[in-house]
């Protein structure tokens, strides 16, 4: 039972502050570059909603491994079990959230939602103490036993899930074992299935070692100490302790532990699935892990579909990401206070470019031919430079022409750097260019009124241009690329037609590369081969717009 | 008996009990017929009520678990003190300002939709016991404690005397005020604690008399003869010589006896009877006397500088001023002749000597301790004494206010209810609900209010004892 709605971390490993108000919500997908403090954001909720009492902290868990600064995790939680909010439990520390405003109020109004605060402190001692608190100066905090917290229905699954297929207390499986209400009361069937089965060892002969106990019997009887009658062999029930730890699921006779890590993990999730049928927080950390993509990708459709308690999942997948919607989104990001959420108009991006929520840097590319460049761009850096845009952070999103400002401004608000990259054919888009670049955002734009095809053809030395000829060619053929052209140049094309550089021809040849449906380029593997084209002849169009247009991204890839 | 199973089974409903009719009995009857239908919320009023209703339910051998007992000013004190959040709560040992205050914001408190949850889910049922002793703002408190779950609300009119701060009480009477109640009223008509062996004939006697009193018609004491009645002059009471001292006197042989002044307005009198007797009954305390604060204060007030003025200022306070006057003069204390007297003088100026270096309460209440013990020096508020003793200790360990220390101690009590035994002195107001063996009634043509009366008639389980000056009472004006 029980769901987050929001988070409070100090000091705690890599956090030194965090707070984030998740609001009423089922599915969570932390995402970020890798050490961002996705890990440790599960860590922290697993670490204050453990049922375990005796959970080990160590001078390393101190964030800059300063102990003079407690480590303090709060979270406030809704849908709470009824067992915990009576008079006699924390019925008397509930608190009140205002849907409407997300905010949680101590002094509570009659339409407000119940809340319920838990604060994990741990101070230089290493001793770990759960309250219940809230801000009413009249009363005093209460601690909150582990036998409470087991109520609340919080697992993590991590790497380390083997101890889930268990059937020891504060597990899953135990969990799901007492739920059902006729076996609770006497929980003692495992270990009443763990003493038959002692007695079937006992009763089992264990032949091979008679001789050996022979020659002991009979040597003590000669010293006068008579054991011969009931000497045995079986196993000592000490060494065994009776521990439900010891009892857990077997594929046949293998147990679940030695299976792949995959299925391990979706098993473990599954038996917490369950589990959260009741309602209950399933923290995922990186679901995809051990899966191949279709896998990962059903198991976070399946999740956010059926689930009936909280999740929250971490993932660097794009395969997971693309079943996801904006409002699941919490990006993290470093040494920043807060998550960073989403505008719901990237709903569309993320289907489109879910690579590019995973960056810290996003080059939003007016379409198709764009992100095609600077993909050449980036094969120059690779060999050139030896350096690449995933090194620097960045990915690059389709901005789908229209959609394009929307995009750049929602990847600003949600944190990321951000650089347009786009035409000046179109008013309406020129127009916002102004207040985008206010922002924060940098704009590498064509001229007024012209578009990326313009400067193809009008800044790159006609050699350039005659690849590009022979690239649209190999793509048709000869006579039909011939023909299109023709019918936009001024005149007739002669025989040896590609060896004469002239701006009408150039005029042509762009006129004929952007006729409607015929587009020599729009397509992202063209928009690579304009890019490596151009990127060879770099040296010899620098001081053209394109050419400045290409220091512009290389500057903005590396430094910015 | 009434059928338990029915009075429970109601929605809302009400008992009429007369004081030793058998209540408690019937609380306790009514949840062991409720057993494992959830635990039921009782709420009465005095401490001495919420201890008497646990001792009976622990013989009934009813679980703890079945049951949450407190009294209604600590009910809403616990709601109150976890859910306000403004900083105007007035201080505790402002008792005419923070009960109000607390059952008031209560009040809001309750209607809130999350707090109604908290409640609901704990509790399936409602008790409240002495309803007549609910101000009409405590009244309206249960009225909507009572939309949770179902209610049964006890109490005996007659005995609404609990007019704590002045505050109007709820009027059980009322049609209006009471409507969902009275329309399941069931009454108790037997005077069970007489019956059982105690005094029968008391019993009966005290059943014609409530009758009468309902009725307002005169009381004839000399037809009652289970009483025993006797009609003195109120002067003759502190002449040592006269019968109704003599009287008293004998009483004070009386293991269990309660002795009733009808002036609840002031402690003097009765003070005064508590010397005239030398010490020889307890005085009752009220729980919230001020006189109990304004000595902790005094406390608070020790300087190294005016701590001879402030331990005489004391000393006045807790003991009995003739003698003190032939113990201290206007510089410290008398020169003495006798050996003893010199000793146990010095040994009290050697602790203020240490006083005026170092500020001690521990000290402070060893000098008190040893004024007490010097020839002719005694208490006559033995509680008020011990109790400043104890807090003075409280304070000194816990390094906090002997004010603070004081409080606590008296709202310890307040919670956890006190045993009164002995010979005691009191009141109605501080007795009802309490039951001794012999009462002895005194001044009782003094009763001005039929209700006053009945409960002090009704205190007395085997022997009642009334002096007055008119063998007819007429409590009605």
């Amino acid at each position: 039972m029980a769901k987050i709605h929001s988070l409070k971390i100090s000091n705690y490993r890599g956090i030194e502050k965090l707070e984030q108000v998740f609001g009423i919500t089922d599915f969570i997908c932390l995402i970020g570059r890798g050490d961002s403090g996705k890990t440790t954001i599960l860590d922290a909720i697993s670490k204050v909603l453990s049922p375990m009492w005796n959970q080990t902290f160590h001078d390393t868990d101190f964030y800059n491994g300063n102990i003079s600064n407690p480590i303090e995790i709060e979270v406030s939680l809704y849908d709470l079990p009824i067992s915990l909010t009576n008079e006699n439990k924390y019925g008397l520390y509930i608190r009140g959230l205002e849907e409407e405003t997300n905010i949680i109020h101590d002094d509570i109004k009659d339409d407000y939602l119940e809340i319920l605060t838990i604060k994990l402190i741990v101070d230089k001692n290493l001793e770990p103490k759960w309250t219940i608190v809230n801000n009413r100066e009249n009363q005093e905090e209460i601690e909150m036993s582990a036998n409470d917290r087991a109520k609340l229905n919080v697992f993590l699954v991590s790497d380390y899930v083997d101890k889930h297929f268990s059937w020891s207390k504060g597990n899953p499986l135990y969990s799901l074992l007492k739920q059902d209400d006729s076996i609770s009361e006497k929980n003692n069937i495992i270990l009443d299935a763990f003493r038959e089965a002692k007695q079937e060892i006992d009763t089992s002969s264990f032949n091979h070692l008679d001789d050996t106990v022979k020659k002991v019997v009979d040597s003590a009887s000669k010293l006068g100490a008579d054991i011969k009658d009931n000497t045995t062999t079986t196993i000592d029930f000490k060494d065994i302790s009776i521990n439900n730890q010891r009892i857990s699921l077997h594929d046949d006779k293998i147990p679940f532990r030695l299976k792949g890590k995959g299925s391990k993990r979706i098993i473990s999730v599954a038996i917490q699935t369950e589990l959260s049928k009741l309602g209950g927080v399933l923290l995922i950390d990186e679901i995809e892990q051990g899966l191949e993509p279709d896998r990962a990708q059903h198991l976070a459709q399946t999740l956010k579909r059926e689930n009936k308690g909280q999740i929250f999942i971490t993932t660097h997948s794009r395969d997971v990401l693309v079943e996801l919607t904006t409002t699941d989104l919490f990006r993290v990001k470093n040494n920043y206070s807060k998550l960073y959420e989403f505008d719901s108009s990237l709903q569309g991006c993320i289907r489109s470019n879910p690579e590019a929520f995973f960056s810290n840097k996003v080059l939003v590319c007016e379409g198709p031919t764009e992100i095609g460049f600077c993909r050449g761009l980036n094969n120059y850096l690779i060999t050139e430079k030896g350096i690449n845009s995933a090194i620097k952070g960045v990915r690059f999103a389709n901005g789908g022409g229209s959609t394009q400002i929307d995009y750049t401004k929602a990847f600003l608000n949600a944190g990321y750097k951000v650089c347009l990259f786009c035409d000046s054919d179109v008013q309406k888009i020129n127009d916002e260019k102004s207040s985008l670049t206010s922002l924060g955002v940098t704009i590498i734009d064509s001229d007024d009124k012209k578009a990326m095809e313009n400067h193809i053809f009008e800044d790159l030395p006609w050699d350039a241009i005659k690849e590009l000829i022979e690239y649209r060619i190999e793509e048709k053929d000869e006579d039909s690329v011939k023909a299109s052209i023709n019918s936009k140049y001024t005149s007739e094309l002669g025989e040896n037609w590609k060896d004469i550089d002239s701006n009408d021809l150039r005029d042509a040849i762009y006129k004929s590369s952007i006729v409607k449906k015929k587009e020599w380029f729009k397509r992202t593997d063209h928009g690579e081969v304009i890019g490596n084209i151009s990127l060879k002849y770099k040296q010899k169009f620098l001081d053209k717009k394109l050419g400045k247009q290409i220091d512009q991204l290389i500057n903005w890839i590396e430094n910015d | 008996m009434i059928d338990c199973k029915e009075f429970v089974s109601k929605e809302k409903s009400m008992l009429i009990a007369p004081a030793g009719f058998g209540k408690t009995y019937t609380i306790s009857e009514c949840l062991i017929h409720l057993e494992g239908k959830g635990k039921q919320l009782i709420l009465t009023h005095t401490h001495a009520g919420v201890a008497s209703l646990k001792e009976k339910f622990k013989q009934k051998k009813i679980h703890s678990s079945d049951y949450n007992i407190e009294t209604i000013t600590s009910f809403a004190q616990k709601y109150v003190l976890s859910f306000y959040t403004g900083i105007d709560i007035p201080s505790q040992e402002n008792s005419k300002e923070y009960y109000p205050f607390i059952i008031n914001k209560a009040k809001e408190i309750f209607k809130l939709k999350l707090v109604k949850n908290v409640i609901s889910r704990t509790y399936s049922g409602l008790f409240v016991d002495e309803y007549q002793d609910c101000t009409t703002q405590q009244h309206e408190l249960i009225s909507s404690l009572a939309d949770l779950f179902p209610t049964h609300i006890l109490g005996d009119y007659l005995q609404g005397i609990f007019g704590f701060n002045g505050e109007a009480l709820v009027d059980m009477q009322a049609e209006n005020d009471m409507l969902e109640f009275n329309n399941n009223q069931y009454s108790l008509n037997q005077p069970q604690r007489w019956l059982r062996g105690n005094n029968s004939n008391l019993g009966l006697d005290l059943k014609k008399i409530r009758e009468s009193i309902i009725k307002q018609e005169e009381i004839n004491l000399s037809e009652f003869p289970s009483i025993e009645t006797f009609t003195f002059d109120e002067r003759d009471l502190y002449i040592p010589y006269k019968d109704y001292y003599k009287e008293i006197t004998k009483l004070l042989k009386e293991e269990n006896l309660l002795i009733l002044h009808p002036d609840s307005t002031s402690i003097y009198p009765r003070l005064k009877l508590v010397k005239q007797f030398n010490n020889r009954m307890k005085l009752i305390e009220s729980i919230d006397d001020k006189d109990f604060y304004k000595i902790a204060k005094t406390a608070d007030e020790i300087t190294n500088e005016n701590i001879v003025s402030k331990l005489k200022e004391l000393s006045y306070k807790l003991f009995n001023k003739t003698e003190l006057d032939k113990w201290f003069n206007e510089k410290g204390f008398k020169k003495k002749r006798e050996e003893k007297d010199r000793t146990s003088v010095k040994h009290l100026e050697s602790l203020i000597e240490e006083l005026k270096n170092d500020i001690s309460y521990s000290k402070i209440s060893y000098f008190l301790i040893g004024v007490k013990e010097l020839q002719g020096i005694k208490s006559h508020r033995r509680e008020l004494f011990s109790s400043f003793l104890k807090s003075l200790r409280d304070a000194d360990e816990n390094k906090i206010l002997v004010s603070d220390a004081m409080t606590n101690s008296r709202n310890l009590i307040r919670r956890t209810g006190r045993k009164v035994s002995g010979r005691c002195i009191g009141t109605t107001l501080l007795t009802k609900g309490l039951e001794f063996d012999t009462v002895a009634i005194i001044n009782a043509h003094k009763f001005k209010c039929p209700k006053h009366l009945y409960v002090a008639l009704t205190r007395a389980s085997k022997r009642l004892l009334i002096f007055t000056n008119n063998v007819v009472l007429l409590p009605y004006k």
